[in-house]
């Protein structure tokens, strides 16, 4: 009989038993990992809003989770209230001037919520005592005023936010700059440029009024001038009058009784009726190339059989070989007008 | 009763209801069936002497003889979680990879990977033991003496199928987590305490009581569509082997709709 037949009682009872030991162990060790059976300290917080914050979500400290949130909930001032459980072990980390601070993780993920302690040898705060965060102006204020222990962050998208952050804080600080120094009321470096631009403007001004000084009289001359000429062109006797006189050179050149004119006439229509020859001949020409085609054709041909006739009159036996024989040759090159489409 | 040529086929409304009324008929004989099991499982200590040297053969067989392959399968579902999840540095650093693991094994394919072996090892042979004995008159036999074949038969593959599916899952989820932190030594070092640390903070109440109520559930069904199913015989051993098929695909597809049905009851 096989083992596990004979002994087959022990056997099932040690497969059932080592299953059973196996989920004790396993609840134990989750007891004792997730600290079910650790009371722990609890903090009240507030936060603006919810999003991201779920009960059970752990509390950080420099990577370390030290807590978990309790619970979540919704005020009568429409303000988040949390509630979180500190563990028992880390509740010395918990310093007066601490700061909750809510981490959405990496696209959603790995997310919880930083404990920011305070920067002080102070005793921890007490069992229920509120912890600002980061939404509030108490929380804000701890951390503008550098009461808080904040770790530098080495995820990348955060140094993103970081930077971005710093810079939006540079261009609001740059705004006050140019207001303050607009309204007079900083000295500040761009108050001094703007002092340096003003004190340009004025030497631009004074350069500019002792140099009209020397301009001035050119000026004068100029339009001097130009008011003589105004007035020679308005002279009754000047130049346009003398142009537009009947009695003077252009009219008198004009004023032939058209001789030039029909000149002029002549000329051109002698010139339209050759123009017209010249259509008429073209056209003549054009009609008459098939007729001047065959004519050549018909050259072509006499003069091609005058040479078989001279070739056979030089080949006659009685005289020599007689009329070699030729392949016929057409006309390869007709116009366009003889190919039928 | 056969249709004769001279008779009209019935009209498809007819042959939906008549389906109908079978259906819920299987049903109710199903449920009365199962009532009648839980009735005699807890008398079964008092009434059944011999009853219990059953249980332990069918937990000999359900879950000791099959320990090996549940072990292989898990072994080679937490080693391919772990590799694969290794790829992924976003898993590593923050811990998805250990989500991902109990998710997989703990919720959800250990008790699924688990009764299906169960069911294709036991479930047929079940069905295919009841069966025969129904052909061969042994049911009538026992019957004859005063014996109840639920008590006898029914209940000790109830509880040791039941027992087995749960005491497996547990191995199954054991060997998968412990194959994944051995593959994870080779891709990315880690100090055992570390590991299992991390996985036991990610193992929650809730993924534990789904995975333990999932097998013990998954064990009823594989136990009672096999029962059920090899009463069902008639009189010919050609109808063994349409029992047998018509019992496992019963208890595929319940057993899939039972996971489906659980994990979006423990979802909330």
């Amino acid at each position: 009989m096989r083992f596990r037949i004979r002994f087959a009682q022990q056997v099932v009872g040690f497969f059932l038993l080592l299953a059973l030991a196996i989920l004790v162990g396993v609840i134990i060790l989750m007891g004792l990992n997730q600290r079910w059976f650790d009371r722990g300290y609890h903090f009240t917080s507030r936060f603006e809003t919810a999003d991201g914050l779920t009960p059970g979500m752990p509390i950080h400290l420099r990577g370390f989770e030290i807590g978990k949130v309790s619970s979540v909930d919704l005020n009568s001032n429409n303000r988040v209230n949390v509630v979180i459980q500190i563990y028992s072990d880390y509740y010395d980390k918990i310093k007066p001037n601490s700061v909750l601070e809510l981490d959405k993780g990496t696209f959603g993920i790995g997310g919880g919520l930083n404990l920011l302690p305070g920067r002080n040898l102070l005793p921890p705060m007490e069992n229920g005592s509120f912890i600002p965060s980061t939404d509030t102006i108490l929380g804000k204020n701890l951390l503008a005023q550098g009461l808080v222990d904040q770790p530098t962050s080495n995820d990348q998208l955060g140094a993103i936010l970081a930077q971005v952050q710093t810079t939006l804080g540079n261009i609001n600080q740059l705004l006050g700059d140019v207001n303050a120094a607009v309204e007079g009321t900083s000295s500040n470096q761009l108050t001094t440029l703007l002092a340096g631009i003003n004190l340009t403007v004025r030497d631009l001004n004074r350069l500019l009024a002792e140099s009209s000084q020397g301009l001035v009289p050119n000026l004068t001359a100029i339009t001097g001038d130009l008011a003589k000429l105004s007035s020679q062109l308005r002279d009754p006797k000047g130049l346009i009058p003398k142009l537009l006189d009947p009695q003077g050179s252009i009219a008198t050149m004009l004023n032939d009784h058209n001789q030039l004119y029909n000149q002029v006439t002549t000329i051109l229509s002698q010139i339209s009726q050759t123009m017209t020859q010249v259509q008429g001949v073209a056209s003549y020409v054009n009609q008459s190339t098939p007729q001047i085609t065959g004519v050549l054709e018909d050259t072509r041909t006499a003069l091609h059989n005058a040479d078989n006739v001279m070739t056979g009159l030089a080949n006659n036996p009685l005289l020599k070989g007689g009329i070699p024989e030729q392949k016929p040759q057409h006309f390869q090159a007709p116009g366009l007008r003889d190919e039928k489409f | 009763m056969s249709l004769t040529s001279g008779e009209e086929h019935p009209s498809v409304l007819a042959r939906w209801g008549s389906a109908a009324f079978e259906l819920t008929a299987n049903l109710f004989y199903a449920f009365g069936f199962f009532w009648n099991v839980l009735l005699e499982t807890f008398h079964f200590r008092s009434r059944s002497k011999v009853g219990t040297q059953v249980l332990v053969m069918q937990i000999l067989f359900t879950g000791v003889n099959a320990l090996f392959i549940i072990t292989l399968i898990a072994v080679s579902l937490g080693t391919v979680i772990i590799f694969y999840g290794n790829q992924i540095p976003t898993a590593v650093s923050t811990n998805l990879v250990y989500t991902i693991l109990i998710t997989v094994i703990t919720r959800e394919l250990g008790p699924l990977l688990t009764a299906f072996i169960v069911m294709a090892r036991s479930g047929v042979a079940i069905a295919t033991e009841l069966s025969s004995m129904v052909v061969t008159h042994e049911i009538e036999a026992y019957l004859a003496i005063g014996i109840n074949p639920i008590s006898y038969l029914v209940v000790p593959r109830f509880l040791g199928v039941t027992l087995s599916m749960i005491a497996l899952n547990l191995y199954f989820n054991l060997s998968g987590l412990a194959a994944s932190y051995l593959v994870a030594q080779f891709i990315h070092p880690i100090p055992a305490s570390e590991y299992f640390s991390q996985l036991m903070a990610q193992l929650t109440p809730n993924a534990v009581s789904l995975s333990v109520v999932k097998s013990l559930i998954f064990g009823i069904v594989i136990s009672l569509v096999s029962s059920l199913n090899g009463f069902r015989a008639q009189q010919s051993t050609t109808e063994i082997p349409v029992i047998v098929i018509r019992a496992v695909g019963q208890g595929f597809g319940l057993l899939i709709v039972v996971n489906i049905l659980l994990t979006l009851a423990f979802a909330g």
